[in-house]
């Protein structure tokens, strides 16, 4: 019986490490199948000239060579970073100011929690063409109801470059908003009371509370929301397709436009594959960057 | 003991996977023998699904128990994603692959596609297309095409109560002059609260249709030609993308819209959203082809057809399109029924049946448009005048990522302000070369 016991032991331990071993094993196979042997595919895309289909003519670095001087590149990079940011800070700020009225609980809180989550379960596709046909001059809601306050109902923002990029960033903020409202107001519903009762005690103000103890204590959920939306937007593609196919022009080809056109109109899949290597690589620094900058240990420092 | 029950369990599994396999071929075996397990599967556009259902209706007739299934694609998906749906191990059996997209090219040099010299043979086609586009559909001498529809293009349709409302009169030839005819036309119309001319500027294909007409008009014949065919394997270029004989047609539409020929927001414009702006009254005139009256049926107002200037004293004429075309991807597993598909819909019964039902032109010179009545006064009109003054679409002949998917872009991207014709013809003569060096 002594001698037994130990021996019952280790069989169920090898056992479990063989159950772990086939459990991650899996796990593992899943990851190569549709992550990594797509990755290595595109990689190896990126290294070649290919249209698409039939055999692909390796080419090595030519496709990267010429991302470096091709200013249609950075122009669309440039668009992508702007459409990022400038709907991940418009998010962030809007679903904050939200999910705080709610939280300090405003009228119809409950009501509120609804309405402003609702675009975000509308498919990005029917957003795009909602908005796209809205801001039509003339027929569009936006320009009808302009027209009726005198304010002109001929405003062709989609058609005009200088405005067609902010009219699709104020599209995705309307979408994002609501989910970044619910996450937040998530976080800032798990700052204790006490918390805010003490400085109330101390003679502090709600304003000065919002700033000095609610933004600080929910910064790494707000770090979050301001990386995955600025993810999300930067490959937003269903969006600026479906509102501008990338148009008017370039005025708002963002790097996935590109790469679908370089792909499936110009049949340039070697160079879409590089484009999509080189905004992978960003996004990967950015993530990484962002959830350091998000983590307990950056606040702490 | 232990070594018994293995052995069992080793057997129990032996004879199990046997049982299995024998299942499997035996329901192979039943699957391929009676014909009711057949299927047919066909790519369509939803405007010609009428058409297709009534010619897979009939050969579900004639092989009783085959299914045809008809897949709908869209007219993006026929231009882009649909060369590696062809091209793949489920690909359907009868695929839509036009002469102009880049699919064609892309699945033609990877040898996707099978030749159709039989059903050309069978159902004499080299003589139903005459010789001119047989040729066009031919690659290195090889028919791996069929036509189903022909099409004019670039006609523009006119509201005559806007006309009236405005104290415009159409041209009684239906060819605007000139530019400065065009200009008081549409001031007019404007003045009269209408928009000049609906344009699809994000449609992917109408500013290319423009830059069709205009060369047609503005460039010399020999010019035309060189742009037509100079993209080919062996030809070389005599004229260059960068001459004002190609830029030329890129500065006459320049120049409308700056004076405001097109409607408001154009440039963002949608295909629909053009014919939408017609439709409602909005703008007075639309640009489009030979289809749009069976899709204009229920129209409230009366329209009638012209044609745009050209730079010079010579006016556009329609532009002709022979390139909607079916193909049989090598990977189709039923292509014999695939064959008896493209012959049913190339008959004269399916083709007078189409051009009644969905307004397409007939592919074959067998069937008349005068008799099919259906087709209209209008489209009937527009075909007589074609009799005598038709010009071949650039962006028709030139393979997608050269011409239509390009030009228009780039077109898209000069009328928005972004870039001068001359810089446009810099991106055409640029990309040219590119193709070039890639395919000779």
């Amino acid at each position: 019986m002594v001698i037994h016991a130990p021996v019952r032991k280790r069989t169920k331990n090898s056992r479990e490490a063989r159950l772990i071993a086939v459990i991650l094993g899996g796990g593992l196979l899943i990851l190569v199948v549709f992550f990594g042997l797509p990755m290595v595919d595109l990689v190896f895309t990126s290294l070649s000239r290919w249209s698409g289909v039939g055999d692909r003519v390796f080419v090595g670095g030519e496709n990267y060579l010429a991302l470096l001087s091709d200013t249609s590149v950075h122009d669309s990079l440039a668009r992508s970073v702007t459409l990022g940011l400038g709907t991940a800070v418009g998010i962030s700020i809007i679903a904050t100011v939200l999910a705080a009225l709610v939280s300090g609980g405003i009228k119809g809180s409950n009501l509120y929690r609804v309405v402003w989550f609702l675009p975000a379960i509308a498919p990005p596709s029917a957003v795009a063409v909602f908005w796209a046909l809205s801001v039509q001059p003339k027929s569009g809601v936006v320009n009808v109801v302009l027209g009726a306050l005198g304010l002109g109902n001929d405003h062709a923002w989609l058609a005009d470059p200088a405005t067609a990029l902010w009219v699709v960033i104020a599209v995705a903020i309307w979408q994002g908003a609501g989910f970044a409202f619910l996450v937040i107001l998530g976080a800032m519903e798990e700052v204790p009371v006490s918390i805010y009762e003490a400085a109330a005690i101390d003679g502090t103000g709600p304003i000065r509370q919002f700033f000095s103890l609610t933004l600080p204590l929910i910064r790494p959920v707000l770090s979050m929301v301001l990386l995955l939306e600025s993810i999300w937007a930067f490959n937003g593609f269903t969006l600026v397709w479906g509102m501008t196919e990338g148009g008017p022009g370039e005025a708002t080809t963002i790097l996935p436009v590109q790469v679908y056109q370089e792909a499936f109109h110009l049949g340039h899949f070697g160079a879409a594959g590089a484009i999509s290597v080189v905004g992978g690589i960003l996004l990967l620094i950015v993530g990484v960057v962002g959830n350091w900058l998000g983590s307990r240990r950056a606040v702490d420092e | 003991m232990s070594n018994h029950r293995s052995v069992i369990r080793r057997r129990a599994a032996a004879i199990a996977a046997a049982a299995s396999i024998a299942a499997l071929l035996l329901a192979g075996c039943t699957s391929t023998s009676p014909a009711k397990d057949l299927s047919l599967t066909v790519q369509v556009q939803a405007e010609q699904l009428t058409a297709f259902k009534y010619t897979a209706g009939l050969l579900e007739k004639k092989h009783p128990g085959l299914k045809v299934h008809l897949q709908t694609i869209t007219g993006e998906q026929k231009n882009t994603t649909n060369a590696q749906v062809l091209a793949s191990s489920n690909a359907p059996d009868v695929g839509i692959v036009p002469t102009n997209a880049q699919t064609y090219f892309d699945l033609m040099k990877a040898k996707k596609l099978i030749p159709l010299d039989d059903v050309w043979k069978s159902a004499d086609l080299a003589a139903r297309y005459g010789d001119t586009v047989a040729k066009s559909l031919k690659w290195n001498g090889t028919p791996y095409l069929a036509l189903f529809d022909t099409v004019y293009y670039n006609v523009v349709f006119y509201n005559k109560d806007a006309f009236t409302k405005a104290g415009v009169k159409a041209p009684a030839d239906r060819q605007i002059a000139s530019n400065a005819d065009l200009y008081a036309l549409v001031g007019k119309l404007k003045a009269a609260g209408y928009d000049g001319l609906a344009v699809g500027g994000a449609s992917g294909y109408q500013l290319g249709w423009l830059v069709d007409a205009q060369l047609q008009a503005n460039a010399s014949p020999a010019a035309l030609h060189d742009f037509l065919t100079s993209w080919q394997s062996g030809n070389k270029q005599s004229v260059k993308y960068t001459s004002p004989k190609f830029t030329g047609s890129l500065a006459q539409l320049s120049e409308w819209g700056k004076h405001g020929v097109f409607q408001s927001g154009y440039v963002a414009a949608s295909g629909d959203q053009a014919q939408a702006a017609f439709t409602s009254g909005t703008a007075a005139m639309m640009i489009g082809g030979t289809w749009i009256p069976s899709v204009l049926k229920k129209q409230s107002f009366d329209y009638d057809w012209l044609l745009l200037p050209g730079a010079g004293d010579t006016p556009t004429v329609p532009s002709i399109y022979a390139g909607d075309t079916l193909a049989i991807p090598t990977a189709s597993k039923h292509k014999d029924l695939a064959k008896e598909y493209l012959e049913i819909y190339s008959s004269d019964k399916v083709q007078k049946y189409a051009a009644a039902k969905v307004g397409s032109l007939p592919a074959v010179n067998t069937v008349k448009a005068s008799e099919v009545p259906d087709l209209g006064p209008l489209v009937q009109q527009v075909v007589k005048f074609t009799a005598t003054k038709v010009g071949i679409g650039w962006t028709s002949t030139l393979p997608g990522g050269l011409g239509q998917t390009l030009i228009d872009s780039e077109a898209q991207k000069m009328l928005s302000g972004q870039s001068t014709p001359e810089e446009v013809g810099k991106s055409q003569q640029k990309e040219f070369e590119t193709y070039k060096s890639d395919n000779g």
